[in-house]
């Protein structure tokens, strides 16, 4: 009997010596591209918001024309008071309502029209103003909009861009270029030396957004940390949904 | 490092085989013209006071873990993008248990009664690395170090079997902070006379179950019963 103890002991000591040694947390990967995608998305989510805010301008242009966007894209509270648009994609009242107003002062944007565009993220925030969007005469599908602060979407003060847009009725698609695009980007409302750090981006080819995919085309992007006093350098390569870095 | 663990292991258990089945009894038989009487004589020598040194180690417990799991605190969930880029370069190597390693001195006083003092360590193992070349940049490491005066209790006691409890209580620290805890074996089992090793099951500074191997002599004193 004593033997079969011992024997039991033996295995049971082995087994617990060797569980001893347990990982109590996992690691991490390392990554060396960690960084620069760090600085790609807040670099797209300034793209994205800014692809948002040139879709409605895009609409309320075409809708002006007689161009029908179709089901899919109209907006619903469609309503217009002296020049005054606003319209939102969901229910008013709802908690996640996007309100969009754009005043255009009866001008069309072809007609050398500039216009003033806000947004309302939320049933409950006040609007916010985008930036000023400024037709170039005589294009239908060109416009300028120059974006200022915006207190809802603290990812970037300041995004310029041209855009030249088409828009297929019938197939429902919708092409976005961004002849030109640059930005800058921080946590706080201003951009200023003094901020802790500062993202600048600038579209060294024409940016791309084609409907159902992502952006194509090649930012410069420079990330300075005003605080460490370091400074970083990217360009971002994107195609469709992949995004090849460049230090 | 698991083949040294397991070497260990083997070791120890070697000695509490040969422990358990070193058991001297003495049998004496005595015939008469109807019967046979067949008597067994376990032979109890006098107690003599014996010093007692162990080094062991031992398993996680919950105590431990506390003490070198890293911490937690709301940097380690919530980064803000300044520290979001300090840390991209690097990665974190996962956070291992290497053991709680015990060294005790006890005193054997009389049968059921032992005393001294335990000192155990326990260490987990961490490290941030740079993701490029692999070096090591941040030491992220945690040890907990305890000194404790113990006293164990001998409920069974042969010449080379031994069962107790113990109970130990001093300062620990983690090298941050210091504070006050303990340790306890709840059941303790050691083989052997001169050289010797045990197990135990327990809770605290040195882990739930441990192992190891001893040596104890005498102490030179006049025996006790």
């Amino acid at each position: 009997m004593r033997k079969y103890i011992s024997i039991f002991l033996v295995v049971a000591l082995v087994a617990l010596f060797m569980a001893t040694a347990c990982q109590l947390e996992s690691g991490t990967e390392p990554n060396p591209n960690k960084a620069n995608q760090l600085l790609w998305r807040r670099v797209e989510t300034a793209l994205n918001g800014q692809y948002e805010h040139a879709q409605m301008v895009a609409w309320l242009n075409d809708y002006m024309q007689g161009v029908n966007w179709g089901e899919t894209y109209k907006p619903i509270d469609v309503s217009e008071n002296e020049g005054v648009y606003t319209f939102s994609y969901s229910m008013s009242g709802d908690y996640y309502a996007t309100t969009y107003r754009i005043n255009t002062g009866g001008k069309k944007l072809n007609e050398g029209g500039e216009w003033v565009a806000y947004v309302k993220y939320g049933a409950y925030m006040e609007f916010a103003k985008i930036g000023v969007v400024k037709g170039v005469v005589g294009e239908n599908t060109k416009f300028s909009i120059e974006c200022e602060v915006s207190h809802q979407t603290p990812h970037y003060n300041a995004l310029q861009s041209e855009v030249e847009y088409w828009f297929n009725a019938t197939e429902e698609l919708y092409e976005f270029t961004y002849t030109t695009c640059k930005g800058i980007s921080t946590d706080a409302e201003n951009a200023t030396d003094s901020m802790e750090y500062i993202i600048e981006f600038e579209a060294t080819e024409p940016l791309v957004y084609t409907d159902k995919t992502l952006w194509s085309g090649k930012i410069d992007i420079l990330y300075k940390d005003n605080m460490a006093g370091t400074e970083r350098n990217v360009t971002a390569e994107i195609e469709r949904r992949f995004v090849t870095f460049y230090n | 490092m698991k083949c040294c663990r397991f070497v260990v292991a083997l070791l120890v258990a070697l000695f509490v085989v040969q422990g358990a089945v070193a058991q001297k009894r003495t049998k004496t038989v005595v015939q008469t013209d109807s019967t046979t009487v067949v008597t067994t004589v376990r032979v109890v020598p006098n107690f003599a006071p014996k010093h007692d040194f162990r080094i062991g180690v031992g398993s996680l417990s919950l105590t431990t873990l506390f003490a070198l799991d890293g911490g937690w605190n709301i940097d380690d969930y919530y980064y803000d993008f300044r520290q979001d880029m300090e840390r991209a370069d690097t990665y974190l190597t996962p956070r291992t248990f290497v053991g709680n390693y015990s060294l005790s001195y006890t005193y054997h006083d009389r049968r059921w009664l032992q005393y001294g003092g335990t000192v155990t360590f326990g260490a987990s193992t961490r490290w941030r690395k740079d993701a490029v070349t692999g070096q090591k940049i941040e030491n992220l490491s945690r040890y907990a170090l305890a000194v404790m005066p113990s006293v164990r209790f001998v409920w069974f006691y042969r010449e080379k079997v031994q069962l107790y409890s113990s109970i130990s209580l001093g300062l620990v620290t983690d090298f941050d902070e210091a504070y006050v805890w303990g340790d306890m074996t709840l059941v303790g089992c050691s083989f052997g006379r001169k050289v010797f090793g045990f197990v135990e099951l327990g809770g605290g500074m040195a882990g739930s179950a441990r192992i190891g191997l001893g040596y104890r002599f005498d102490a030179g004193k006049n025996s006790k019963k």
